[in-house]
């Protein structure tokens, strides 16, 4: 299908913040979101790596405030809508929705790991209620079958969330699984359907390219894949690349393509790459957000970060249970002195 | 105008619309009423209310609510009458009703549907074991005359796409299926005289503003200056009822249906929910936008629209309100109550 519009969204600013050790400051943010809005990308996501609230010891502490960060954000975006992503829990309404709503932010990115959509119901209806756009997101998405991807799905439909996007959160896809997974949740949804890719086996353009062909209308893109562990897929790649199939975006090339040369030189420490760690994050399906930790811990413990992972993927631990690398990698530089 | 004055005077136009001959084998009748402090059951109660009040039926109303303290702030008029008697309980557990009980009306559920998705469990559950429990103690009572269960109109809805795998967000409606089958059951089996209602959808007073359903949405919008969103491109067709017309066309059905007949309960006229949102703005009387929400590959737009043609015909049926109207009487009874709104 030609002429149909995405909607890209962009979370540089977020996902990229597990990249930097959510060390973004109010300054970089108001920069990168000044040249976002000018290269007409719709929506700009801004926060902590684990979205709103989740600033703290286990999880990394931010450089700065939620506050600092969409206030900056807010200043600068002029056409381009604000969004925060949401994980109950670590956000609270009283604490931190309510203030994000006085900050000016447009969209509220509800999310909750691929089995748990029941959490998320009283703050898809705060942000519905408060006059602002809620989507669904269903994180770690590879660990649900398709059907119970549905059904998870069709309960954050029911709670009032205006679009559904799935997470790879663990770079796991391979196009096919993604297609799959489109394909039921176009079916079976009447809201608009998204995809956000990891880029830990290589696939993240070709697995959002194929999202698109199965229906999906939003996919999240970052400036040079600036994301945890191996990156997300690379913005500035993606707009030409849905231009050229003959999709249309509304975001400027020129402007994209200097966006992302901005965010490496002004943000990124480095650009992502898929290291071997990367490689075997993926494929044992743990969260790309693990990888510093698990490579830190990892070295604490003499014991091999690879192990690490795949011991965490067979566990089917999900993000929220940091501690848990640290344990792991106890048992394995256990069982090495032993 | 007070809050029963005015929820008064619109029984008053509903029933001289079609005529208060049609309800008169109410006069002098005990009722029961599972789930009386809802949309529906308010209205209900009002309008028996009202009949009492104004044309001396002398109708002894119960209703059983899981937290009847409800109606005091829901309908604080209806609130302390003799003629309408509270009873707390959960309806999977009632175990008799008033040996000279004539009628019965079971109301009782939560069609929310983000109650249905996050208490699956919870809501089949009151469904299908409280229509049972209900019939079950209507069972044994020799004086009753009628039972009229309230079904849903879901239950002809098709799933998006064609999908027939039973999830959470369908429990409702196949629970809704299984509630008909159980009056059927009863119907053929004890010989209790049951009709059927499927409520569709409706416009008034005693709606939360925050419910998941269009007309609700826009009217809180509309009541707080935010645009109005339309889940979907909003060619949907719906037909809206008034709730005091709602509430005799019910008691029609529950008098004068046929026994064991399914009946849809809800208005006769269907419109694009753009249109509702449009007359929504028009009433409130600032420009709002009105935001539709589609996917690129959008499903047949779902036909949720009753037939109320047996209606009008076995029981001379005339709604006395407009959807203009109706919206304009709902926004005024929201912005006396401010609360509501927020």
């Amino acid at each position: 299908m030609t002429g149909r519009r995405i909607l890209v969204s962009d979370p540089s600013l977020r996902d990229g913040n597990h990249a930097v050790r959510h060390q973004l400051t109010p300054a970089q943010v108001a920069e990168y979101c000044h040249r976002a809005d000018a290269a007409g990308v719709p929506l700009v996501e801004v926060g902590h790596g684990n979205g709103l609230g989740a600033s703290s010891l286990q999880l990394g502490e931010a450089a700065a405030s939620d506050a600092e960060l969409l206030g900056a954000a807010r200043e600068a975006l002029r056409t381009s809508q604000l969004g925060i992503h949401v994980i109950p829990g670590f956000a609270t309404i009283d604490k931190d929705l309510k203030p994000a709503l006085e900050l000016g932010v447009d969209v509220f990115r509800v999310a909750a790991h691929c089995t748990e959509a029941d959490l998320t119901e009283r703050f898809i209806t705060f942000a519905r209620n408060a006059g602002r756009t809620a989507y669904g997101v269903l994180m770690m998405s590879h660990m649900a079958s398709p059907e119970v991807l549905l059904e998870e799905a069709r309960k954050m439909e029911a709670f009032g969330a205006e679009a559904l996007i799935i997470m790879d959160s663990a770079g796991y896809y391979l196009p096919d699984d993604v297609r799959q997974r489109i394909r039921v949740l176009v079916d079976g949804l009447n809201i608009p359907v998204g995809f956000h890719a990891h880029n830990n086996l290589g696939c993240a353009m070709a697995n959002s390219i194929v999202a698109v062909e199965e229906g999906a209308d939003i996919l999240d893109g970052c400036s040079r894949g600036f994301g945890a562990g191996a990156g997300n897929a690379q913005l500035e790649v993606m707009v030409p690349v849905l231009h050229r199939l003959g999709y249309e975006t509304g975001i400027d090339l020129y402007k994209v393509l200097d966006l992302a040369t901005f965010a490496e030189k002004e943000i990124m420490e480095v650009v992502p790459i898929i290291s071997s760690t990367s490689v075997v994050s993926g494929l044992s399906g743990v969260f790309s957000g693990f990888l510093k930790p698990a490579t830190r811990i990892a070295n604490d413990y003499g014991v091999d970060a690879r192990d690490i992972f795949f011991e965490l993927g067979r566990r089917g631990i999900v993000a929220g249970q940091e501690d848990l690398i640290l344990e792991v990698a106890q048992d394995l530089a256990g069982r090495k002195a032993g | 105008m007070d809050a029963r004055e005015a929820i008064f005077a619109d029984c008053r136009r509903s029933v001289e619309a079609t005529g208060i001959e049609r309800l008169r084998p109410l006069a002098g009748s005990r009722i029961v009423v599972t789930g009386g402090t809802g949309f529906v059951g308010c209205w209900l109660l009002s309008l028996l209310a009202y009949l009492n009040d104004h044309h001396d039926f002398g109708v002894a109303a119960t209703f059983l609510a899981r937290r009847p303290q409800r109606l005091a702030a829901t309908a604080p008029f209806l609130a302390g009458r003799a003629d309408l008697t509270p009873v707390a309980g959960d309806v999977r557990q009632i175990s008799d009703i008033p040996a000279d009980t004539d009628w019965v009306i079971h109301l009782a559920g939560v069609p929310d549907g983000r109650h249905h998705a996050s208490d699956p469990i919870g809501t089949a559950s009151v469904i299908a074991e409280g229509t049972l429990r209900v019939l079950r103690t209507a069972e044994p009572v020799q004086s009753l005359r009628g039972v009229l269960h309230f079904s849903s109109g879901l239950v002809q809805a098709p799933a998006p796409g064609g999908h027939s795998r039973v999830d959470a967000t369908s429990v409702y409606a196949d629970a809704k299926r299984f509630s008909e089958a159980a009056c059927a059951a009863f119907r053929t089996q004890a010989r209790l005289p049951i009709v059927v209602t499927r409520p569709f959808t409706f416009l008034g007073p005693f709606q939360p503003l925050d419910a998941p359903w269009a007309a609700n949405n826009f009217l809180h919008s509309a009541l707080n200056g935010l645009p109005l969103k339309i889940m979907g491109s909003g060619d949907a067709p719906r037909a809206f009822l008034y709730g005091s017309d709602m509430a005799v066309l019910a008691l029609c059905q529950l008098v004068g249906g046929e026994n064991g007949a399914v009946y849809d309960l809800g208005g006769p006229e269907a419109i694009p929910v753009i249109e509702l949102a449009r007359a929504v703005v028009a009433h409130a009387g600032r420009p709002l936008e009105i935001r539709t929400n589609t996917a690129s590959r959008a499903h047949p737009t779902a036909v949720l629209v009753p037939d109320v043609g047996h209606s009008v015909e076995r029981f001379g049926f005339r709604p006395a309100f407009s959807v203009p109207e109706a919206i304009g009487r709902t926004l005024a009874w929201h912005s006396r109550r401010p609360q509501a709104g927020g």
